[in-house]
């Protein structure tokens, strides 16, 4: 019995030692100088939702309803485009001063038997990393949420510094969702959104059928047009949930993988959601959560002073890259202390971070790396091609082609303020517009 | 022994024919038989082409085909049928070519559609929309093979001032010259709708 239990527990080391380092390249290891890179112009795309691009104001709107892609006429028109929709005008009714209309980005790709890689590279227009999110401050009396982003109504007043996170995003499918390989994330992107015209917030979003579930929030976000029922793919006009269910159980949805400097980076992950009647995360745990108690406003961890230096940040600690941006489970912090005699000015970070309590389809994106040096982020990530999670991931097979699209949210940005790539095919092992190229 | 009988009516069809066509006129005078001749050519190739424009016109087209309600209607909806300058193109514009060769070709062609008229192939909106992606491809191939020859009726690259187009309609002909394309390799569906099922091809290159 015992050696059995002894013999068992052998095997299954030497199986996942073995079957581990066999397959899974470290991605921040590989020789990506062998590895061609694509150049990428990601542009600013202001507010063209699908909306907008099939209704009067834009002039290909029939090509669009017809099916034909962005680049039949838009091919290599990205700088174009980005540069004169960032300055406003009817596709950009709230321009952001000094934002840059497109981000040059190189593309690398590769692959094994079982995993896909990737390195980005993107210059930002941010003279520091953009790491700090959701923080709050504590102004003598109480916690109080501190900075925002930049379209925000208080930072654009100035009474809230510009602070929110930088984020690339991966979107993927294989072909399931219809047009996405023509109009890309456009295809998400509905008026009723955050920060689109007629936004929905709060309480109509709150009584609606399906969204009044816990596990959405209170506004709307990203949607495939398919989950609705009118031809304007209302926000409210869903289609029945089991309708929905059996949509997602058929593999009609994107997989929508974002890394983010403050939520996820700080641990080597990226998140792992998908694009459905909702942009949702995958079944499972996320590697962030909340460190603050959002009724009562109160911090759940703090600095661990004797690792960090202080129990809290300060003012003039953020952008400085000797302190932390996250705080992490395990690694930085300790239990909040109300009463550690905090000073006005003491600033926390409003997440917690925690690798080691994600789980599930969630955690799939578990080897991602970014570091930012001299004004450029250098990020790779590593995914297995089939995460074994076909139920919010999409599966990729070695000589498959997919459709892929990129976006970056740069200098204290959110929702639409992002920039975003065009679709292209991603070939894993064969030609395409990005090529993984099989690693030796 | 009686002489060998010439009259044409004891001889075959050809050379009755024959006998008509070489022997001098005994009755008429030549320049009677010129003018009249004449006349009659000009009636001829009049009501010939009389025929050949009534069935150019577009209410003839959409007298005896299936298209009123589907691609007729669709047409009505383009900008080749109503414009701020006025200038309509209607069926034949497209579908027919003015070449007098070629239009021939196409009108003899046209009758495999009386065919299919008669075999009811389209002749519901159901039927029709089945039909359609194999209809359009088809129209799409010869117009290719033919380098959209019946676009280039009215748009040329030699008259089209590149300067005075959309900042994309100047990128993308400017990629089309480059690369050789014709019309319709990048503009299906100007004028009716694209078949459910067509899957648009993501880039010209």
């Amino acid at each position: 019995m015992r050696y059995a239990a002894t013999g068992s527990a052998t095997v299954l080391l030497l199986t996942v030692l073995l079957g581990g380092a066999a397959v899974a390249a470290d991605p921040q290891t590989i020789d990506w100088a062998k590895i061609p890179p694509k150049s990428l112009t990601l542009f600013y795309p202001g507010e063209s939702t699908y909306n907008w691009l099939v209704g009067p104001e834009h002039k290909g709107a029939r090509s669009v309803r017809q099916g034909k892609a962005c680049i039949a006429c838009h091919e290599r028109d990205e700088a174009d485009l980005g540069n004169i929709i960032v300055k406003g005008g009817h596709v950009e009714p709230a321009p952001i001063v000094g934002k840059n209309g497109v981000i040059p980005v190189s593309v690398q790709a590769a692959h094994d038997a079982e995993y896909l890689y990737f390195r980005f590279q993107w210059k930002t227009n941010l003279n520091r990393e953009g790491r700090m999110h959701d923080y709050v401050r504590y102004d003598g009396k109480a916690w109080k949420w501190y900075g925002h982003d930049r379209n925000d109504k208080s930072v654009r007043t100035g009474q809230q510094p510009p602070l929110y996170e930088d984020r690339f995003s991966i979107m993927l499918d294989d072909g399931k969702v219809p047009r996405f390989a023509q109009h890309g994330c456009w295809l998400t992107c509905h008026n009723g959104m955050r920060d689109t015209r007629n936004q929905v917030v709060g309480e109509p979003v709150k009584k609606h059928p399906i969204f009044s579930e816990a596990r959405y929030d209170a506004d709307i976000r990203k949607y495939l047009a398919l989950t609705r029922t009118d031809e304007n793919a209302s926000w409210d006009k869903t289609k029945p949930k089991d309708e929905i269910a059996r949509l997602k159980a058929a593999g009609v949805f994107l997989d929508l993988m974002q890394w983010r400097a403050n939520r996820s980076g700080p641990v080597a992950m990226a998140d792992d959601g998908y694009v459905l009647e909702y942009r949702n995360f995958d079944d499972g745990r996320n590697p962030f959560s909340w460190n603050v108690d959002r009724r009562t406003m109160t911090p759940l961890f703090m600095f661990d002073a004797a690792k960090v230096g202080a129990r809290a940040l300060r003012v003039e600690d953020i952008g400085n890259p000797m302190k932390p941006g996250s705080i992490i489970k395990g690694e930085n912090a300790v239990a909040f202390d109300p009463n550690a005699g905090w000073q006005e000015g003491d600033i926390l970070p409003g997440r917690l971070l925690s690798r080691n309590d994600a789980r599930g389809s969630a955690a799939d994106n578990n080897a991602v790396y970014g570091v930012w040096k001299d004004s450029t982020y250098t990020l790779v990530w590593r995914r297995k091609l089939d995460t074994g999670h076909p139920g919010d991931d999409k599966v990729m097979k070695v000589g498959g082609q997919y459709t892929i699209s990129f976006a970056i949210h740069d200098d204290n940005v959110t929702t639409r303020f992002h920039h975003v790539s065009f679709p292209m095919t991603l070939g894993v092992g064969i030609d395409a517009d990005i090529t993984a190229v099989t690693l030796k | 022994m009686n002489e060998p009988d010439n009259r044409p009516s004891n001889r075959g069809f050809i050379k009755r024919a024959w006998w008509w066509v070489s022997r001098p006129s005994t009755r008429f005078a030549l320049g009677t038989l010129v003018v009249a001749g004449g006349l009659l050519g000009v009636l001829l190739w009049g009501s010939f082409n009389w025929a050949m424009d009534l069935s150019n016109k577009e209410a003839f087209c959409v007298s005896c085909h299936e298209m009123r309600n589907t691609v007729y209607k669709e047409l009505q909806e383009t900008v080749h049928f109503t414009n701020r300058t006025g200038v309509r193109a209607t069926c034949s514009d497209c579908h027919v070519p003015k070449e007098w060769h070629y239009k021939l070709i196409r009108k003899v062609q046209a009758t495999n559609e009386l065919f299919h008229k008669f075999m009811g192939t389209i002749d519901t909106p159901e039927k029709f929309e089945q039909q359609r992606l194999a209809m359009a491809n088809h129209v799409w191939e010869s117009m290719k093979a033919s380098d959209s020859r019946e676009c280039r009726n009215c748009h040329t690259k030699e008259s089209m001032d590149l300067s005075k187009q959309s900042r994309p309609a100047q990128r993308m002909h400017k990629f089309a010259v480059e690369r050789g394309k014709t019309c319709i390799e990048c503009h299906q569906g100007v004028a009716h709708n694209l078949p459910a099922g067509w899957v648009a091809p993501l880039a010209t290159r």
